[in-house]
C-alpha cells in the first residue's frame, strides 16, 4: 500500500476523534462559562 | 465531611478556584469565608457565575443557596462506585483544557514526522512516478491537516 496513504489512514481515527472531543469540550466549556441567566 | 475543590466562573471569564467543606449527608458544599466575601462583592457587578465542585474526580455542577452554600446535583456520574465502560470514558466527558492542547501537540508531532518524511521521499526519490506522486502529496497533505487542526485544538480558548 502506498506509504502516504497508509499515513493517513491510520491517522484519520485519532484526528476525527480528537477534533470531535476537542470542539466539544470547548462548546461545553463555552455554555458552561457563559450562564444563560440574564444581567 | 471533606474537602473539595470548589471551581467559580464567572461569564466575564473570572475565574476563582479554592477548597470548600463537603457534607454528603445533606448534599451540600460549605465554600470558605473569603469566598463568600468575594462572591457577594461580585455578584453586585457580575452575571451569576457557574460554581462546579470536584468530587470523587467528577466535576459536579453545584447550584448556590440564598444562606451562600452551594448545593451539588445528582451524584450518579460522580459517584466513586460509578463505573463506566470504555464508551463513557471515551465519550461520556468533556475534554479539558489541558487535553485540547495536548492533542495539539499530538498533532503537531504528526506534522513533524510527516513534513520528515515528505522531505525523505523528495530527496530520495530518483524517478517520479505516479505512485511516489501520491506519496508525496498525501504526506503533504497530512503535514497541512495535523498542522492546522493542532493549532486550532490549542488556541488558548
Amino acid at each position: 500500500m502506498n506509504l502516504g496513504l497508509f499515513v493517513l489512514l491510520l491517522m484519520a481515527p485519532i484526528l476525527v476523534y480528537g477534533g470531535y472531543m476537542t470542539n466539544r469540550g470547548r462548546k461545553h466549556e463555552r455554555e458552561r462559562r457563559h450562564s444563560r441567566v440574564p444581567r | 465531611m471533606e474537602i473539595v475543590e470548589v471551581l467559580v466562573e464567572f461569564p466575564s471569564g473570572m475565574v476563582i478556584s479554592d477548597r470548600a467543606t463537603y457534607f454528603p449527608e445533606i448534599g451540600q458544599v460549605q465554600p470558605s469565608e473569603r469566598l463568600v466575601f468575594i462572591f457577594e462583592r461580585l455578584t453586585e457587578s457580575e452575571a451569576p457565575p457557574t460554581v462546579t465542585v470536584l468530587l470523587a474526580g467528577s466535576e459536579v455542577r453545584a447550584d448556590v443557596r440564598v444562606d451562600g452554600n452551594f448545593e451539588v446535583g445528582p451524584l450518579e456520574a460522580g459517584s466513586p462506585t460509578h463505573q463506566p465502560n470504555i464508551l463513557q470514558r471515551l465519550f461520556g466527558h468533556d475534554w479539558t483544557r489541558d487535553q485540547r492542547q495536548q492533542f495539539g501537540r499530538l498533532c503537531h508531532s504528526f506534522t513533524v514526522v510527516s513534513l520528515v518524511g515528505a522531505a525523505g521521499i523528495f530527496h530520495s526519490a530518483t524517478t517520479w512516478s505516479a505512485g511516489e506522486l501520491l506519496t508525496e502529496a498525501a504526506l503533504i497533505f497530512a503535514v497541512v491537516i495535523t498542522f492546522l487542526l493542532g493549532m486550532n485544538s490549542m488556541n488558548g480558548d
